[in-house]
């Protein structure tokens, strides 16, 4: 007997997903969210599974957790007490960080309060200069002063960053030898954490990873003890990283900043695994919820990675997946501008008021106001009946709003889902066109809430010819902890021009990197998982600050790699710029590693929807469509009740506990064997 | 307005697209440039224009100066060449503030058209970058002593970078040749050609869906727009006549301060702006062309009155500034304008200061101008000569609600700094301290932003430095009681026994290997007065060491017990 568990922290819910692998019998729940102790929501959530499933706790052999805790600590500045010992000059890089304002024409918002408050930056006499010479010794006796002074005001943990420790890491490893000798507190260098050249970005990335860790290892702990001791289960826990892949808690513990991005990185994985059921390679998740929508493109089944990112202001630079966030989703709040213009978001509604029609006093207009004055959402049927909308105060609010901008109120709120639709194509044209990437050649995979009311409409805007509606939208979360591989990165930067290095030595310092990530927590846990390694080079025409990854297959030696890796990278410049240098000089910036062992489900055990016995019944009401306007004998469907091959014509809505389906005049939808819905124009 | 009826639905979608093109154009600008300067300090922006050259969108992403490069561009190219004559793929490339191209000879303007299907010219898509180097006189090509436009580098009139697509190499190659710099001015072009390249892909995508007709009924209304919002902020705001007076540092060349005054005058649903009581224009880069003065003016309406307002030429029908040619802030052809971003500091403080009267609650204190330095010589390492430049920020005037934000740069300037690391890796310079320096801010009730200590050790040989500095001879003052900022300060080797303190400018001094160049930049000032500072701030401060316990005695009156403040004014009431 074997049982699969993932289990996903949000702001609101915890989402559990089950699979009884004897029987395929899948069980999802959710519990409030526990924001005092977010373990306590954990464990109460995996006992009801257990309990619903009448299996014992020892049968669970695979329980994997993403979470937001180490994002909220950012946010919430509840994380540890943290000192930064820095190269002498230098403790300000943090809060000066790039000498511009947050919002350049807003006096109003201010600089984010650093992690570390000054008094507890400090400097210590070292210095490594830019090709990695050590000009001066690390001075260990003001480190020994420093730390007996900082023993004094109660820290927890200490982050070290000296200035080019990435083309030189002895001073830093000797101030961690002197820090880790002198005293029990989490420690961490920069060049450990983010082995980068940029020194503020190193230094955020360093300083956010130790004030999150003590906090986050505590966690952890408790959660792991109250799994063991109260629920039983025995099941080492895997953590969901921002690399799209489990680690065992001890790498988290370990360096926590790379689970910074969990629940939208979680959702992409599953909607691959999905994808990959239905041989789809390309394609676009957009994961459309209450507050806003996360968009990510994935190429031959394989996500796209993106290094920059800001949690609270402050740069977290870890290996993540490239998903782009904007503020759209069923709550965005309409409103009117002082020129008259009307705008969507980024503000929300949230769920409390929420939207006019959640009937909860809420009067602003929001977009889930347009889909229910539209006809396209079901007032009674959110959430299978569970929560009910009022179409009345969705007509006066949109009513109102109407009037301001002198239009009718179907005008208005159409208008309405054309700006928040806009923002939507804004975020896919980030993913793919400024990627290189053509949309036309991808399928759409909407999830959350809201995403398959919008699909059709964001599919024709960007001419994409396959949407994909998952079985359980409302889930993906949770069932990507399930299907995710284990999974570390490395990286180093070494800059080497192509020219002149030949295949042998890029070969040794791939092995270097690789040998430390074998060394890593997850890997030394996991000796026999059957680890891979992927290898890839950012590279750059020399001159420029911006690298482009090109993959290299170091298991195979062809003897004229680097003609390969020139070639490849004069294509992915080209592609994403629209021009290529072949004759410009070349350089290599950084290597990077990313070892993987297979540990999650495979897609053939993904959730498939329960289809009823009993035929298709549809009702009919009238629902609003772009180019064609009200139809008022729109069928509705229910989900159910559509067995596998099912095609519907549009114009129709086929509905489900958590999402509804739009299918517009110009598409048409069908059941496919695992159950999806694949919506295709006609 | 319009004669069509726009959807205001329909405008969104339209904007939110067009800043989109821009905004991709920029990313590609900056991720595919070679110089220090465009690709770590983002000293770039990208706009689009309509088809008669009226600005249309411009993101924030770039740097606020350059709103006023490009502006004039499309006209002046139009005058010069047969429109008729024009083919898609063609590009414009000047770097002549005379000719509507930038704010100063350093700035590199490209602009292409974008046709619709019948033939006509409906859209431009332009961008701008910083050249660190283009030739001229001295390094980097802008020094305080240039007295003429000819000295400050090479001067292309707007002429065609690509024709039908195609790059024309004679043109790189006189931009190339008259650089110290070349390769990286050949770099940063292709990637200007690229840049609107992208950006141009995704405006013709636009043209094509809505036809000509269309789309420049939806650019027409969007000026419209722009208009229609800052006017409804406006009729918010009582009508009146303010004047605020403040001083530059002089001209640079020898001169005293010199007096800037601004009358500002609002009735019902425009503005007006009168600078016309100005000096004669300076035999110095000193100068501020009409382009980098407008921008200056609409940065600081927009970040006071509407940091909402979308950027374009509508506001040009609701803002008037007036000027007389012939002065500093109108300067005649040949007039050099290099060093025009520093004065355009205390123009921003003096627009701040009026509107600050005529709104209250957005009274803010003058802003601690940045300073810039400017590097020559041979990098020992690879023997070849080098040049770059930096700019270091000061702090912001304290506000209403706030104290000023420390070390950011403010008003119409906006780069970067440059990583400490990349900085090093690219120039035989070492940086040995950065820092935000103690006490530099104006004291008040709100104290002003600090301003910023920068510690370089030159590591190259034959090296000359030239600056460009502003509030180094007239502090930045504070608001209503509030205390003015610290002056800005070049030294020459710091705390040794040869130590030597610089003038405000200077071009081409000679440095040795070894020597230590030290800028503190001024802090902004401070706002209210300084007894109604609470206790606990000016522990706070101390605390955190941004101002010394003798200068909180001295500035605050207080008394300090351990961390602790004590008013001695309380205490005598007690």
């Amino acid at each position: 007997m074997a049982i699969s568990i993932g289990f996903d922290i949000g702001g609101t819910f915890t989402d559990f997903a089950m699979l009884d692998q004897d029987d395929g019998r899948w069980i999802f729940t959710k519990i409030r969210t526990t924001p005092d102790d977010r373990a306590v929501a954990c464990l109460e959530g995996v006992q009801t599974l257990l309990a619903e499933a009448e299996r014992p706790a020892e049968t669970v052999n695979y329980l994997a957790h993403g979470s937001t805790v180490v994002t909220n600590t950012i946010i919430e500045r509840n994380g540890a007490k943290t000192a930064l010992i820095t190269t002498r000059g230098f403790r300000d890089v943090l809060e000066i960080r790039r000498q511009v304002m947050p919002n350049r024409y807003d006096v109003r918002v201010p600089k984010p309060q650093p992690l570390v408050s000054r008094p507890l930056r400090v400097e210590v006499s070292e210095r490594v200069l830019a090709d990695g010479t050590i000009e001066q010794r690390l001075n260990e006796e003001e480190l020994h002063t420093l730390l007996e002074q900082l023993k004094e005001q109660g820290i927890e943990s200490i982050a070290i960053s000296f200035l080019h420790s990435y083309a030189n890491p002895t001073n830093e490893d000797r101030a961690l030898a002197i820090v880790a000798d002198h005293s029990d507190w989490y420690v961490c260098t920069s060049h450990d954490v983010l082995n980068e050249f940029r020194e503020y970005e190193r230094t955020s990335t360093t300083v956010a990873n130790a004030y999150v860790a003590p906090p986050m290892q505590r966690y952890l702990d408790r959660l792991e003890r109250n799994l063991q001791d109260q629920a039983r289960v025995v099941a080492p826990l895997l953590i969901f990283q921002s690399n799209g892949g489990v680690a065992p808690a001890s790498q988290t513990k370990a360096l926590p900043i790379a689970s910074v991005l969990s629940g939208p990185a979680a959702g992409v994985m599953a909607a691959g695994a999905i994808a990959k059921q239905s041989n789809l390679g390309d394609f676009i998740s957009l994961d459309m919820g209450g507050t806003s929508c996360d968009v990510a493109l994935v190429k031959d089944g394989q996500p796209t990675f993106a290094y920059e990112q800001e949690i609270d202001g402050w740069p977290v630079r870890t290996p993540r997946l490239d998903i782009h966030t904007v503020g759209a989703g069923g709550g965005s709040i309409a409103w009117v501008d002082p020129g008259g213009l009307l705008r969507v978001g980024p503000q929300s509604a949230g769920a409390d008021p929420g939207p006019a029609s959640y009937g909860k006093g809420g009067e602003n207009v929001a977009v889930t106001d347009a889909n229910v004055v539209l006809g396209r959402l079901n007032p009674g049927y959110l959430l299978g009946g569970r929560m009910s909308l009022n179409r009345k105060l969705a007509d006066q609010a949109i009513g109102t709003l109407a009037e301001s901008l002198d239009m009718d109120p179907i005008q208005a709120a159409a208008g309405i889902l054309d700006v928040v639709n806009s923002t939507m194509v804004r975020a896919i044209r980030v993913v793919s066109v400024e990627r290189g990437y053509d949309p036309r050649e991808f399928a759409l995979l909407p999830f959350g809430g809201a995403g398959s009311l919008h699909a059709c409409d964001l599919a024709r805007e960007m001419g994409m010819r396959e949407i994909v509606v998952p079985p359980y939208p409302g889930i993906l979360a949770a069932l990507g902890l399930l299907v995710s591989d284990l999974r570390v990165d490395g990286s180093v930067t070494r800059r080497l021009r192509l020219s002149e290095v030949d295949e042998a030595e890029l070969v040794h310092v791939f092995r270097s990197v690789e040998e430390g990530l074998r060394n890593s927590a997850a890997v030394r846990t996991r000796p026999e998982a059957g680890w891979w390694a992927a290898y890839s080079l950012d590279m750059r025409y020399l001159g420029q600050s911006f690298e482009l990854r090109v993959p290299m297959d170091v298991e195979h030696p062809s003897g004229n790699s680097l003609e390969r890796l020139a070639a490849a990278f004069d294509q992915t410049h080209d592609q994403i710029y629209g021009f290529a240098t072949p004759q410009a000089a070349k350089e290599i910036v950084a290597f990077r590693i990313s070892l993987q062992a297979p540990s999650g489900l495979s897609s053939d055990q993904l959730p498939r929807y329960p289809i009823a016995n009993g035929g298709v019944e549809a009702t009919h009401r009238p629902v609003f469509f772009h180019n064609v306007g009200m139809v008022e004998e729109c069928p509705v469907f229910i989900r159910e009740q559509l067995p596998l091959g099912t095609r519907i014509d549009g114009p129709a809505v086929i509905e489900q506990m958590d999402t509804t389906t739009l299918v517009t005049p110009d598409f048409s939808a069908e059941v496919d064997p695992h159950t999806n819905l694949i919506l295709r124009p006609c | 307005m319009a004669t069509t009826k726009i959807d205001p639905a329909h405008l969104e979608v339209t904007r939110n697209y067009l800043i989109g093109a821009a905004e991709e154009a920029w990313t590609a600008l900056k991720r595919t440039a070679y110089s220090l300067n465009i690709k770590e300090r983002g000293d770039c922006s990208a706009a689009v224009f309509d088809g008669k050259g009226e600005m249309i969108a411009i993101p924030p992403s770039g740097v606020p100066l350059h709103q006023g490069s490009m502006e004039g561009l499309v006209q002046r190219v139009s005058k010069l060449y047969d429109p008729a004559t024009i083919r898609p793929g063609d590009m414009f490339v000047t770097n002549d503030p005379y000719q509507g191209g930038s704010t100063h000879t350093p700035d590199y303007c490209v602009v292409a058209p974008i046709f619709s299907s019948d033939g006509t010219i409906v859209a431009h898509i332009a961008n701008v970058g910083h050249h660190a180097d283009v030739g001229g006189r001295v390094h980097c090509s802008t020094a305080i002593d240039n007295e003429s436009i000819f000295e400050e580098g090479v001067l292309i009139p707007p002429v065609r970078l690509c024709r039908s697509g195609e790059i024309v190499q004679e043109v790189v190659q006189i931009i190339r040749h008259n650089s110290r710099m070349p390769t990286d001015r050949e770099g940063d072009i292709q990637a200007q050609v690229a840049a609107n390249r992208v950006g141009g892909r995704r405006l013709q995508e636009l043209v094509d869906r809505l036809g000509p007709e269309l789309f420049q009924s939806s650019t027409d209304a969007l000026l419209d727009y722009s208009e229609q919002r800052l006017k409804s902020r406006l009729r918010e705001i009582p009508d009146g006549r303010w004047e605020a007076l403040d001083h530059i540092d002089g001209d640079g060349v020898g001169s005293e301060p010199l007096l800037v005054r601004l009358i500002f005058e609002k009735r019902g649903e425009s503005i007006s702006l009168d600078f016309t009581d100005a000096p004669r224009q300076f035999k110095s880069s000193r100068n501020i062309p009409p382009t980098a003065l407008r921008a200056t003016v609409y940065t600081v309406l927009r970040t006071l009155v509407d940091p909402g307002m979308h950027l374009n030429g509508g506001i040009h029908r609701v803002v008037k500034i007036v000027t007389e040619p012939g002065t500093w802030l109108d300067p005649q052809h040949p007039s050099a304008v290099g060093d025009r971003a520093a004065p355009c500091q205390v123009i921003g403080d003096v627009v701040a200061s009026c509107v600050g009267q005529m709104i209250p609650d957005r009274m803010v204190a003058a802003i601690g101008s940045y300073q810039a330095w400017r590097f020559a010589g041979i990098d020992p390492r690879t023997n070849q000569s080098y040049t770059n430049y930096e700019s270091v920020a000061g702090g912001l005037g304290a506000t209403t609600f706030a104290d000023g934000m420390d070390g950011v740069r403010g008003w119409s300037a906006g780069s970067m700094n440059p990583p400490i690391e990349a900085f090093e890796q690219e120039l035989p310079i070492i940086v040995r301290r950065y820092e935000l320096a103690i006490d530099s801010s104006g004291a008040g009730k709100w104290r002003g932003g600090l301003g910023m200590r920068r510690d370089l050790e030159v590591r190259g040989l034959e090296t000359r430095v030239n600056t460009t500095s502003m509030r180094q001879i007239i502090s930045p003052p504070g608001a209503l009681g509030g205390q003015a900022g610290q002056t800005a300060q070049f030294v020459l080797n710091p705390e040794s026994d040869r130590e030597q303190a610089l003038p405000p400018v200077f071009t081409n001094l000679e440095v040795a290997y070894g020597d230590i160049i030290s800028v503190r930049t001024p802090g902004g000032g401070g706002l209210g007065n300084v007894d109604e500072r609470p206790q606990s701030m000016i522990e706070g401060d101390v605390v955190d060491g941004y101002i010394s316990k003798d200068a909180a005695c001295d500035v605050y009156e207080v008394r300090l017990e351990g961390d602790l403040v004590l008013r001695e004014r309380e205490e005598v009431r007690q």
